[in-house]
């Protein structure tokens, strides 16, 4: 029937949903924890500033992966 | 790319050992090494000793050491400047200066400290005149004898000015009034009248209640209020002209002897790098010996000039570089000038190890390239560029901003590149102005093109990675490691391989033949990787993995340009939409260089480099540049 959504189709944007924003949350968690940490130690050595961005830009591996789960949960 | 090095021994008679080495600081291309001694020398090794001071420069080295520290701490004093040039000698002028040193910088000191007296003192009297200028308004305008005594307070809270009015009746028994006004940074001031009796007490409580008091200096007690403005106005001036005087002073002192003490320092930071390195030089009765590294190119002229500066006295012999002293080498890196800019990214990690590989040049090629990938759109490559040739012109003799600027044009360049091959123009308006079509993908339409060819790049990337990490192993004389990369470089293909089989319109008879060819390469990882060989084979998978973020981040880049574009065709109007437009599309750039340049530098950081090199190398640093010593 026209304009009604099937339960699969449900289930497929929730768990993309769930892939994309959980990995987002730890994302987050991890680049809080890096950021603090990294904001410490940058009041004592200013030198390692870019050091620091690409380490709070580590984390952000988690979420591309759950980007990618959910892309191809979405376009299978 | 890492410079070649060669290792030599420089031999001449013991009384030529200090003007060799002043030499060799002139000529600044010696590592000195005492480590480097070569394992020939053994058998004079029991004649071989290392050199050890006099009781003369003993002391000399004490007396530099110690005027250098004084110098950096008169120097501190002064307003940065080079001062007067000067022709003196050297070795007198520093004796002159260890003499007076002591006066200057106690004259120095003390200008110093009343300086900085002076400046609090200032701080706090603008702080009075700001506070009583707000309030003056609130004082009854009597010349005579104040009949009241007022109390300057701070309020936080508006709500407990009642409170605190009733609470301090309470205490004093007397009528006591609080007038309030703004203050000069908006913050509320308050002034408590009371009868002269129970001024004390109300301070007393304040103080005790930690209520700050706004404290006027002692002589001004007594006047009335503009009389205290006035007043104040005539200290500060005063002050003012106190501070002017010392500024003064300490320029003409700067003028005099700043240059003076610059150049000595200069100079005595050689002379002790003279000294030290003395101790990594050794010696038998009649001869000295230095061990040390210098680039391969350089021998021939280090040995002439030597040859000719001390009469054919002293010689310089090439040794040769043992496989196990490889460690010892240390790196000196050298860059074509299109690579050069690139070591900015590539200097933040420590130094390469000599035998491991100098990957300023692959930055140079995959940097851009990814970076093109992800922003991938002719307008904003074309500001990009324009950026980077501004910063180019613009800041041409600070060199990091240069070479930022060259990077960003580079960069710009492969965004309009990649542009044209995704048909994007400032996101879609290229396709709506002039119907602008994508050569290769539209990145809107199509993710999962743009995930494959991002997962594509990672496998050539990671591939490169191990094979140039495995020629670094075989240059070590690691076989056995040299071996697991090349052979993880087919695990990968493999592996590659049967996923495409599973995605692309290849023949499904390929699958028996690659998971044969998968089991015999994997028994070859455990040989040649160990137990945990498997580990290490998923590591390399996951890591080509991370390379969808080049999909991810130019999917982000794409849909804030559309978004952009949406919402300036949204609003009606054509110079709302005009602004709205070069808002959104202006932040979309500040994000296109800021998130591709972070991925595109992980990449190389965490995916790339740690499988390719070996990191904590031995900087070179030869002695005589930058005040190295051995």
């Amino acid at each position: 029937m026209d304009g009604v959504i099937g339960l699969d189709k449900i289930l497929m944007a929730f768990a993309a949903a769930m892939a994309l924003g959980l990995s987002a949350l730890a994302t987050a968690w991890a680049q809080a924890k890096i950021g603090a940490a990294g904001a410490g130690a940058l009041a004592e050595k200013p030198e390692l500033t870019a050091t620091i961005i690409i380490l709070v830009a580590i984390p952000e591996t988690m979420v591309i992966l759950g980007f990618v789960i959910a892309a191809m949960i979405l376009l299978k | 790319m890492i410079v070649r090095m060669a290792k030599i021994a420089v031999m001449g008679p013991r009384e030529l050992l200090l003007d060799v080495l002043a030499h060799i600081e002139h000529l600044g291309i010696l590592q000195i090494d005492r480590e480097s001694k070569p394992g020939q020398l053994k058998e004079i090794e029991t004649v071989l000793q290392s050199v050890v001071l006099d009781r003369e420069s003993l002391g000399q080295r004490f007396l530099y050491e110690n005027l250098l520290q004084k110098i950096d701490g008169l120097l501190a004093y002064l307003p940065p400047g080079v001062g007067r040039e000067y022709y003196l000698d050297n070795a007198s002028i520093a004796q002159f200066l260890s003499e007076v040193i002591g006066k200057h910088l106690e004259t120095l000191r003390g200008l110093d400290q009343e300086q900085k007296q002076l400046g609090q003192t200032q701080k706090e009297l603008e702080a009075a005149r700001l506070f009583l200028e707000a309030i003056s308004p609130l004082f009854p305008k009597n010349n005579g004898k104040p009949i009241l005594d007022y109390i300057g307070i701070s309020i936080r809270d508006p709500q407990a000015l009642t409170e605190l009015q009733q609470h301090l009746q309470q205490e004093t028994g007397k009528p006591v009034a609080i007038d309030t006004v703004k203050g000069p940074h908006a913050e509320l001031l308050g002034v408590i009248s009371a009868e002269h009796d129970a001024a004390d007490l109300i301070r007393k409580k304040l103080s005790r209640d930690l209520v700050a008091e706004h404290q006027l200096p002692k002589e001004l007690a007594g006047l009335p209020v503009p009389e205290k403005i006035t007043a104040l106005a005539a200290k500060r001036a005063a002050l003012h002209d106190r501070q002017q005087q010392i500024t003064a002073q300490l320029a003409t002192f700067a003028h005099r002897w700043q240059g003076v003490y610059s150049h000595v320092r200069g100079w005595l930071v050689v002379q002790l790098s003279l000294l030290n390195a003395t101790a990594s030089v050794y010696q038998t009765k009649m001869c000295f010996f230095i061990f040390g590294w210098i680039p391969q190119e350089e021998v021939e002229r280090f040995s002439r000039k030597l040859t000719a500066e001390f009469a054919g006295k002293v010689t310089v012999e090439e040794k040769e570089i043992l496989v196990q002293e490889l460690d010892r080498v240390p790196t000196a890196l050298h860059n074509p000038a299109y690579f050069k800019p690139f070591e900015i990214f590539s200097r933040i990690l420590p130094v390469p190890g000599y035998s491991s590989f100098d990957l300023t040049p692959y930055l140079g090629i995959f940097f851009p390239l990814f970076f093109g990938m992800m922003l991938g759109d002719m307008g904003y490559g074309f500001i990009v560029s324009c950026l980077g040739l501004f910063l180019l012109f613009r800041y041409r003799k600070k060199k990091l901003v240069s070479d930022g600027g060259k990077i960003m044009v580079v960069c710009g360049v492969y965004a309009i590149i990649f542009g044209m091959l995704y048909g994007e123009f400032l996101g879609t308006m290229g396709t709506v102005l002039v119907g602008l079509k994508p050569l290769l993908f539209d990145r809107h339409e199509t993710i999962l093109p743009m995930f494959y060819f991002a997962i594509g790049a990672g496998v050539v990337h990671i591939s490169l990675a191990l094979l140039l990490g495995g020629l670094s192993a075989r240059r070590k004389g690691e076989p056995r490691e040299a071996l697991f990369k090349f052979i993880s470089i087919l695990f990968i293909l493999f592996v590659s391989l049967l996923v495409a089989t599973y995605i692309f319109p290849i023949s499904k008879l390929l699958h028996k033949p690659l998971l044969t060819g998968l089991f015999i390469i994997s028994l070859l990882l455990f040989l040649t990787g160990g137990l945990l060989a498997p580990l290490e084979a998923l590591k390399h998978l996951g890591n080509i993995i991370s390379y969808a973020r080049i999909m991810a981040i130019g999917l982000t880049s794409v849909l804030l340009a559309y978004v952009a574009n949406h919402l300036a065709g949204m609003t009606g109007s054509i110079w709302l939409g005009v602004l709205v437009g070069i808002l959104l599309h202006g932040f979309n750039v500040l994000l296109g260089i800021f998130a591709p340049t972070i991925h595109a530098l992980r990449l190389h950081y965490v995916e790339f480099f740690s499988k390719t090199t070996e990191r904590g190398g031995r900087e070179f640093a030869p002695l005589g540049k930058k005040g190295n010593s051995a």
